[in-house]
């Protein structure tokens, strides 16, 4: 898989670049727009994330060459603005997906992957992790064939670990992603233990492996090891 | 007191002790020349009926003229006098100037007394006051008038100016258009006004525009210290003193990206257009929020109870109404009590939510100021009911907040 990030803020882009790089992507970094016309031209990408502030011109120019040439490309927007005509722009041009700056790279890691995966099975949109097997259209689990029962929440908390398998996870990004930016301002953050721990039960109920260990004081791994 | 009032108040006291002054002098001024010529026709008078007196005619003509004879002649044989004389036909005493004389003719010693009626004191105070009243009277009468269009001509255009003001705000960033006046001293005022308010909006642009471009600003090196924070807790042989300051810096971040988030969206709420509106369904978006916080409630042992008028709509923008009621109900949950509830009522227009809570210890009129926190609470913005309150502002929703019975309420009656 490979990888086009442009991102004019270099540290930005670098911490992208090693999060995501542990997926086994390979990881283009561009910091002007200029440069990113030369790249689009020259290479095929599976996946950008374009930032559409950039010094020497709009990102948005960018996604539209991207889609022009490399139609099969997933694009995910970043706007540091939260506005509202970004996003529609961005998804108008072809973008699927659209995040605001500052996100949690595990947030930004679960939608790349989402967009890879929705633009590379058509129709089979499977994800297989150890004995777990997830169809995220169905929104089904099965674990060695068997359906394990999960309500809306747990089935969105298990994505989200399996996204980011083998990372630590923590308790605010979870939050987020699952109940909105909106509701991350509650000072007990306990109440996503509760949906975890039924996860937990459900998947080891079903004859997994305990995947979900608590990192003390930060929040979750999702681990075969 | 109105302006015109207090000038008219003005000039009428003054216009009355003036009245009383110039009747007093009238009055005696008067009196005193009235005397003086009818002392004067009384000399010219008594030396007539004298010469004739001499020249032997022996004139008496009771009451004007009086010859009397009498034994001696006292030693003053000359003086004028006033007197009171009744008159028959009048039926009362009449006042008269006299002129009292002594002559003596072939041995025989008269008094001769020569008389002219005097106008009576009173009569002419009378007069006097009629003729004053009515010229007082008159005075208010056209005073009234001139107040009139003066207020009409003068003072309009400054209580519609004075209105104008009065509705002025600096966050709409317009001219205030004051109404010109012939009046010098308001035109002066209206240009005083125009530069005040100028000032006064540039400085409030120059202020907003500087906190969005500081929020704007901050988002990059927000962004950059969070992601690599992120990184560093992936970090697998982090001690426990590390993984403590990292947790913390890293809490910390999340909230000052919060608290960004929240001033950009506040900024950004300044302006409607930015916000397209459309018809929505109430009860299912309130539902959807309860739902969305219904196992956050569930965990800190809080029973929500709604009653939701299914068939109520509003027009606005979906998203502001589901962040207004995601700050409530959050609100709602934060500051709440154990084992507490929380009802959530849809009917008619007004939604209301009253949750049990410990007693708001600040002023309630603050309760929807930015950074006004009951309770220091890590994770709270205090800024999530300054984003209710804009957006209920935003589409003139009146929002009220009381408690009662150990029972916070928030209404928000929709338009």
């Amino acid at each position: 898989m490979k990888i086009l990030i442009i991102e004019d803020e270099f540290e930005l882009a670098k911490s992208i670049v090693t999060f995501i790089s542990k997926e086994g992507y390979v990881c283009d970094s561009i910091y002007n727009f200029t440069k990113a016309i030369e790249n689009i031209n020259l290479n095929t990408y599976d996946c950008a994330i374009v930032d559409i502030m950039l010094p020497d011109g709009s990102g948005l120019d960018a996604i539209k060459l991207l889609k022009k040439l490399q139609p099969k490309c997933g694009v995910i927007v970043i706007s540091a603005k939260n506005s509202l005509d970004d996003k529609v722009n961005g998804l108008n041009l072809g973008a699927d997906d659209y995040i605001t700056k500052p996100f949690h790279l595990s947030e930004l890691n679960a939608r790349i992957k989402s967009v890879i995966r929705r633009r590379n099975f058509d129709g089979n949109n499977q994800i297989i992790f150890d004995k777990l097997k997830i169809d995220v259209d169905k929104r089904e689990v099965t674990v060695l064939g068997k359906i394990i029962e999960l309500t809306r929440r747990e089935f969105d908390i298990l994505l989200f670990f399996v996204s980011n398998k083998e990372r630590v996870l923590t308790k605010e990004s979870i939050i987020e992603h699952i109940w909105g930016n909106d509701s991350n301002t509650f000072d007990s953050l306990d109440f996503v233990y509760t949906h975890i721990k039924n996860v937990r039960k459900k998947l080891i109920d079903a004859g997994t492996k305990d995947y979900i260990i608590s990192v003390y004081g930060i929040g979750y791994k999702f681990s075969v090891k | 007191m109105k302006l015109i009032k207090k000038i008219s108040q003005y000039f009428l006291i003054n216009s009355a002790i003036l009245f009383v002054i110039v009747f007093a002098g009238i009055n005696f001024t008067l009196i005193w020349i009235i005397s003086e010529e009818i002392d004067e026709q009384l000399r010219i008078t008594n030396g007539v009926i004298t010469k004739r007196f001499y020249q032997g005619d022996l004139v008496n003509d009771p009451p004007l003229i009086e010859l009397i004879k009498v034994e001696k002649i006292p030693h003053q044989i000359y003086s004028v006098s006033d007197t009171l004389i009744y008159i028959e036909s009048e039926r009362e005493n009449e006042p008269y100037h006299q002129i009292t004389s002594y002559l003596q003719k072939d041995g025989v010693n008269y008094k001769l007394i020569v008389r002219a009626s005097f106008i009576e004191k009173e009569d002419l105070f009378y007069s006097l006051l009629i003729i004053f009243s009515i010229t007082f009277a008159l005075l208010i009468v056209i005073l009234f008038f001139i107040n009139r269009k003066t207020t009409k001509d003068i003072l309009v255009p400054f209580y519609v100016n004075l209105n104008l003001l009065m509705n002025y705000s600096v966050k709409s960033g317009n001219p205030i258009n004051l109404v010109a006046s012939k009046i010098e001293e308001f035109n002066e005022l209206n240009l005083a006004l125009n530069l005040l308010s100028d000032k006064a909006s540039k400085e409030y642009k120059a202020l907003k525009e500087f906190t969005e471009d500081v929020s704007h600003e901050l988002q990059t090196p927000v962004s950059v210290i969070k992601s690599k924070l992120e990184i560093l807790l992936q970090k697998d042989n982090l001690d426990e003193e590390s993984t403590n300051n990292l947790q913390n810096a890293y809490k910390s971040i999340n909230k000052l990206d919060k608290i960004n988030r929240s001033l950009i969206f506040l900024a950004k709420l300044e302006s409607k257009d930015l916000f397209e509106a459309e018809r929505i369904l109430l009860s299912e978006i309130v539902q959807n929020v309860v739902m969305n916080y219904s196992d956050i409630a569930y965990e800190n042992n809080l029973i929500i109870h709604t009653e939701l008028e299914s068939e109520i709509t509003v027009v606005c923008n979906a998203a502001l109404i589901e962040t207004l009621l995601n700050n409530l109900v959050s609100n709602s949950i934060k500051h709440n009590i154990k084992n507490g509830e929380i009802v959530i009522r849809l009917l008619g227009n007004i939604l209301e939510i009253s949750n049990t809570g410990e007693l708001f210890s600040g002023n309630t009129d603050d309760f929807f100021n930015r950074f006004n926190k009951n309770s220091k609470k890590f994770n709270s913005t205090g800024l999530g009911l300054a984003i209710v309150k804009k957006i209920c502002d935003m589409y003139e929703y009146k929002i009220d907040y009381f408690s009662s019975k150990g029972y916070h309420n928030v209404k928000v009656y929709f338009k």
